[in-house]
């Protein structure tokens, strides 16, 4: 075959379609996450280590909520990373805080010296505290986060020693369909939950947001189409309408 | 292994595909960005797995969509959805249940939902969600006398049959809600999950009612939990084998119908079982250093085989 150009024609060649396909090819990229590529991070942990090795169980939920949240977080459009056996630090989480538009943990969870926090992963059976007081110094509460999510147990609770939204820079209050705090959302359980009523009310949620419902309809289907044990208890902060999407503050209730 | 060999004999030469491989590709990136699965993977319930979408949703035929709108119709008045202004059916695929349900999505005058109704393939109500949290919520009166009565009232208007027993209400969401329990019983034994439950706020404004009854799989014998026991010891060394197992204290079994599940199985399914098991669920409960990385976990022993069919952490 001799080289020159590609002289294109609409005869019975493999080729006459690849115009067409080009086109196909250009739609996609023009259609991608484009907030990903301006770089809204979200991070991803969960715990591993603690529950496989050291307890000498094979639980295969710490990956498989891992491997959910990233695809929800990526699907929303958040540049999105995940960490966990000894990738998931102290060090690490810390050092990744100061950048983050969205939060994903999956650990123990529980006050710690009265104060909220989540053991890290690193690899090893005795994991470090990350408590809020830790997050703190490393943003201040004014600045602001996308999307939050301690699916560990306690962190959702409302009372006045839970301050792990407000190092966020999320308040504990909820605004409703008329209402707008911006575009940002904190999840988190009350009390003690089982690990399966965890991952099955987060399937749920993902689900839904990533099907276009804003994150309150999310949280609220999947509160009700569930089978959960009955102690299962979950709550949220912030606003009813965002959609979950990576952005700044805006006023508009219905562009994140 | 023949049919599999009998089925890629008959895949075409890629000389004779209907479409050139030029096109695979994009089509292929196409369908993967926005969610399209071939019909047959689309009907296959059972192969979802973390990270991919749990439900697929499709438009309901005419003559399905006007069955279903017309099911609904009956349980509109009692659900506060009479006036809604606009009713969308459509065909659910839910993946992670592995079961399809019929859901009416219900929207106000400026379009938005504002409530979501589904119904299993017979008619039965499944669950029904009222979309909207309003601040005036959480701050209403209601207490768990009146929210007792307010959800058998509401079950009866919705010709909800209950299951036998009383309900529980308890306060969830810091106290926002109240969850009216009718806990499901089969053969005298408690199912997991299953049962009725009407969520009611604060105000009293409903937030959701919850039908569920899954299919059970009776064991044809059990085997007492003596034996449920002695199996759970044999597996142990194998299970829980780490240094700090004798941290871990086992209690008594319950017996319990539950949705196996493939915790211990990396390589297995991702969701729970839709067919329920008769299982003794064991409770391992942790002290020492343990108790700082885990509360505890249940290792659920199936009481007709002995396997072991799932579990559960308390993280």
């Amino acid at each position: 075959m001799a080289w020159g150009p590609i002289r294109w024609r609409w005869g019975p060649t493999r080729w006459r379609y690849l115009p067409t396909a080009l086109a196909i090819l250009a739609m996609y990229c023009a259609a991608g996450p484009s907030s990903a590529l301006a770089g809204y991070q979200g991070s991803v942990y969960s715990n591993w280590t603690a529950f496989n090795p050291c307890l000498g169980i094979v639980d295969s939920y710490p990956e498989k909520m891992r491997k959910q949240a990233l695809a929800a977080f990526a699907g929303l459009g958040f540049a999105s990373a995940s960490f966990t056996k000894d990738t998931f630090t102290k060090a690490k989480f810390l050092s990744r805080t100061p950048a983050d538009w969205a939060v994903y943990v999956h650990s123990h969870g529980d006050f710690y010296n009265n104060r909220p926090g989540f053991r890290a992963d690193g690899g090893a059976c005795s994991g470090s505290v990350v408590s809020s007081v830790d997050i703190a110094t490393k943003r201040p509460s004014t600045q602001q986060t996308n999307l939050v999510v301690m699916s560990t147990c306690h962190l959702g609770e409302n009372v006045a020693r839970n301050d792990m939204p407000l190092v966020y820079g999320i308040e504990k209050l909820k605004a409703g369909i008329n209402g707008w705090r911006g575009p940002e959302f904190y999840l988190g359980y009350v009390g003690t939950v089982w690990d399966s009523d965890q991952w099955e009310f987060e399937a749920i949620l993902w689900d839904r947001l990533l099907g276009g419902s804003n994150v309150g309809n999310a949280f609220d289907v999947a509160l009700a189409t569930g089978n959960y044990a009955a102690s299962f208890d979950t709550d949220w902060w912030g606003s009813y309408t965002y959609l979950g999407r990576p952005g700044p503050y805006s006023s508009c209730s219905k562009c994140l | 292994m023949p049919f599999i060999i009998r089925s890629l004999r008959r895949i075409p030469s890629p000389r004779r595909l209907p479409f050139p491989p030029a096109l695979a590709l994009p089509l292929a990136m196409l369908a993967m960005a926005i969610g399209l699965r071939s019909a047959s993977e689309a009907s296959d319930l059972r192969l979802w797995t973390a990270g991919e979408r749990a439900t697929v949703n499709s438009p309901a035929s005419g003559d399905l969509a006007a069955a279903v709108r017309t099911r609904a119709a009956g349980l509109e008045e009692a659900l506060g959805l009479a006036t809604a202004s606009e009713r969308q059916v459509a065909v659910l695929d839910d993946r992670f249940h592995q079961r399809q349900l019929h859901e009416v999505t219900y929207r106000d005058s400026r379009g938005r939902p504002i409530a979501l109704l589904r119904l299993d393939p017979a008619g039965s109500l499944a669950s029904a969600v009222r979309l909207g949290y309003r601040e005036s919520f959480a701050r209403g009166s209601l207490d768990r006398t009146e929210a007792l009565a307010r959800a058998a009232a509401l079950a009866g208007a919705l010709g909800i049959d209950l299951p036998s027993g009383p309900a529980s209400a308890r306060p969830m969401m810091n106290g926002a809600l109240w969850a009216v329990t009718w806990g499901r019983v089969a053969d005298g034994i408690p199912v997991v999950g299953d049962g009725v439950s009407v969520r009611l706020w604060r105000s009293g404004d409903l937030h959701s009612v919850t039908v569920s009854q899954r299919p059970v799989a009776r064991p044809r014998v059990t085997i007492p939990p003596a034996r449920a026991r002695e199996l759970l010891d044999g597996l142990l060394p194998d299970v829980v084998t780490g240094e700090r197992r004798s941290d871990g204290t086992v209690a008594a079994p319950t017996l319990l119908w539950v949705a196996a599940n493939d915790r211990f199985r990396p390589a297995g399914a991702d969701a729970p079982d839709a067919v329920l098991r008769l299982a003794y669920v064991f409770e391992m409960r942790f002290a020492g250093e343990s108790a700082a990385l885990v509360r505890s976990v249940t290792f659920w022993i199936d009481a007709e085989t002995g396997e072991l069919i799932g579990g559960d952490v308390l993280r």
